[in-house]
């Protein structure tokens, strides 16, 4: 295989991998762990460079777990002895235990350091790659049974053990799945930015989906997808550096994700309130035309609506514009009467039953009135014994359909 | 016999010593803050994050002793601390991970910058991860007075005397508005404005660590210190004093351990400090 296929296949397998365990990594909120556990395997990286001679993968992965369960004893000894936050047990563990590898990579100077501290996918070979190979199918084969287990575990342990899982044998398995995780994506974007690998994509995914299993999807192809542009576009411009690029492509994913993203993405949260403050603008304007035909003006006169509001109802066939002033149409007046309907049922549901003063009931129905739909009005009304006055004294309009009772005018 | 004499120290290992007491020493005194307010992690991305502050710093000034560096480096650290904020309020991203995300963007942004239009001139891509506190001592020099002192030394110099300066200035409201914000804020203290000068100086601090032991070991610089003072001191002046004895005895222990093992300098001083970090808990845990 020529070194880019090389280099693109171990991207893609590397941002599957990295995509899967990163999910979790981000719903238990130890983004920054992960941080520490990259740092932390390098002494155990360098001592098998040293040790070995050779890059055999078994052997670095075994000193690298080692080291990295070192850190996380170092650290729960942090916390267990000293009055430390757990904020600055992380930072020492993670700079000390680079510091090590640091010094044992100047004392030794062993072949191979390079590609760990600073990441280079083009110099994996084919054992790696039958390692990364095997290491993400395993994972992938295995999902569909652990998936379950490792979301609970990870979102509410005690319930986990309630249910008789075994939590500390699972996380057990996750920490050292982690770790393999974190040591391939070493070599592929350094030292530094596994963080990114892991972190960027899962927080991305949270953004276009609600539900754990689409992020975890969604994590992996975004993974993939950034890993190898990364690798694309090193190609194209010869010399620079591969993992960079790769967090720099991940972070564009993330950026549009945080844009577009169809879960509390910000332009379609934006969209979504946009909509609804004209939604509300125009009723507020269907009501108040109502208040105008039945000669009452409203107690808060509305804010005059802009055109887009206007011009939107007209097409909606509530209002009439042909005239100077515009007027309701019998489907408008319909519709003002359900808003009225419901703010004054609203008011008395809260005056009779809630036991507001009826002084206080006003503001409250008149945010309530745009979000009780019809089924909750009768439901309302039921509770309430379908009266006809509001604890103003003014009428309320019969449900739609019903004949008018209350029409004075 | 002058001490240096005494201990066989040549000229230049004592400007060795003494840039790497004066960047412990700068790092230790914000970073002691970022300890006692929990923004240890913060302190890490801020390490991370400076990288293309100083890259653009150095691209406009063409020397890496210029002020230039400074601010950029102080500006990226205020601005990677503005974005995970807003991510994390706006955005509602978890802050553990928007700063994951923002300081890999940050740092990665600053290695391309500095493979792209720096490469040719003596920024060392090496420097960011191991420091170069080792071959910087016989760089470029600079004159004050008669007393000619190599930059590193100066530049180590002046972050420790704004460290120390920033310290003494400001430590009432640092104090207040670490242990008690709300009192901070009646006294007419601006506890915002105390946060943001203590993160634009601890990104300026991280200039001169950053480059005598790169991004990572600087976080060490940050927290070490002050770690170990809050193992064994009750009150702020200990506090200090520790901090200051650590950054020497870490400097020098350092320096012998460099010697020993013929490894990086700037490795062995976080090892030394992570030594007496490790020797200080366990008498405070005697003691108690």
């Amino acid at each position: 295989m020529s070194a880019i296929a090389t280099a693109a296949v171990a991207a893609v397998l590397t941002g599957l991998l990295c995509g899967f365990y990163g999910t979790f990594v981000v719903v238990r909120r130890m983004a920054l762990t992960g941080d520490m556990i990259s740092h932390a395997v390098l002494p155990g990286v360098v001592a098998a460079l040293v040790w070995g001679g050779t890059r055999n993968p078994i052997i670095v992965l075994a000193c690298a777990g080692a080291a990295g369960l070192l850190g996380s004893f170092a650290m729960r000894g942090i916390l267990a002895h000293t009055r430390l936050k757990p904020d600055a047990a992380l930072a020492l563990v993670l700079s000390v235990f680079f510091a090590i590898g640091v010094a044992l990579v100047s004392m030794f100077q062993p072949s191979g350091a390079i590609a760990f501290l600073y990441g280079q996918i083009a110099a994996l070979d084919g054992r790696d790659l039958a390692f990364l190979a095997t290491a993400t199918a395993a994972t992938f084969a295995l999902a569909p049974f652990i998936f379950r287990s490792l979301t609970l575990v990870s979102f509410d342990p005690a319930f986990a053990r309630v249910l008789g899982l075994p939590v500390r044998a699972i996380d057990t398995a996750f920490y050292a799945a982690l770790t393999v995780a974190i040591v391939i994506a070493m070599q592929a974007v350094g030292v530094v930015l596994v963080t990114a690998m892991l972190v960027t994509p899962a927080a991305a995914a949270r953004f276009c989906t609600p539900t754990l299993v689409r992020t975890c999807a969604i994590a992996c192809v975004t993974g993939a997808v950034g890993a190898l542009a990364g690798v694309a576009i090193s190609d194209l411009r010869t010399g620079t550096p591969t993992g960079p690029l790769i967090a720099l492509c991940l972070a564009a994913l993330f950026a549009l994700a945080a844009l577009f993203g169809p879960h509390h993405g910000r332009l379609p949260t934006r969209a979504r309130r946009a909509r609804n403050r004209r939604r509300i603008a125009g009723e507020d304007f269907l009501k108040a035309l109502w208040h105008y035909e039945h000669g009452k003006p409203e107690p808060t006169a509305p804010a005059t609506p802009s055109r887009a509001v206007v011009r939107q109802l007209a097409a909606r066939g509530m209002i009439d514009t042909s005239a100077p002033a515009p007027a309701l149409t019998p489907a408008g007046r319909e519709a003002a009467a359900g808003l009225v309907r419901a703010h004054r049922l609203w008011e008395t549901y809260l005056a009779d039953v809630a036991e507001y003063p009826p002084d206080h009931v006003h503001e409250e129905a008149e945010r309530a009135e745009h979000w009780i739909d019809a089924a909750r009005m009768r439901e309302i009304a039921d509770r309430i014994g379908t009266p006809s006055l509001d604890p103003h004294g003014s009428p309320i309009p019969p449900a739609a359909g019903q004949p008018g009772k209350e029409d004075e005018t | 016999m002058t001490p240096a004499a005494f201990l066989s120290l040549t000229a230049n290992d004592g400007w060795l010593l003494a840039a790497a007491f004066l960047t412990a020493l700068a790092c230790g005194l914000p970073g002691a803050w970022l300890v006692l307010r929990r923004m240890s992690l913060t302190g890490d991305a801020i390490s991370h994050s400076v990288l293309p502050g100083i890259v653009i710093g150095f691209l406009i000034s063409g020397s890496l002793d210029s002020p230039w560096l400074v601010i950029g480096a102080a500006t990226c650290g205020w601005l990677a601390v503005m974005l995970i904020d807003r991510l994390h309020h706006v955005g509602g991203v978890r802050e553990d991970a928007a700063t994951g995300i923002v300081f890999t963007t940050m740092f990665s942004l600053g290695v391309l910058l500095m493979r792209r239009y720096a490469g040719r001139v003596d920024l060392d891509p090496d420097c960011v991860l191991f420091g170069q506190i080792d071959t910087a001592i016989h760089g470029a020099r600079v004159t004050i007075g008669s007393l000619e002192i190599p930059g590193i030394v100066a530049s180590s110099a002046f972050s420790a005397l704004l460290a120390i300066t920033f310290a003494a200035i400001l430590h009432h409201r640092l104090l207040a508005s670490a242990f008690d914000t709300p009192h901070s804020r009646m006294l007419g203290h601006a506890p915002a404005l105390t946060r943001s000068l203590l993160l634009a100086v601890t990104a300026a601090v991280v200039v001169a660590a950053f480059q005598a032991v790169g991004a990572i070991m600087s976080v060490a610089l940050l927290v070490l210190p002050g770690a170990t003072g809050l193992l064994i001191a009750r009150r702020m002046p200990a506090l200090f004093a520790v901090i200051t004895v650590h950054a020497a005895l870490s400097a020098f222990l350092g320096f012998q351990l460099a010697g020993l093992a013929n490894c990086n300098y700037g490795a062995a001083v976080v090892i030394a400090g992570a030594g007496l970090f490790v020797l200080t808990a366990v008498f405070a845990k005697i003691r108690a």
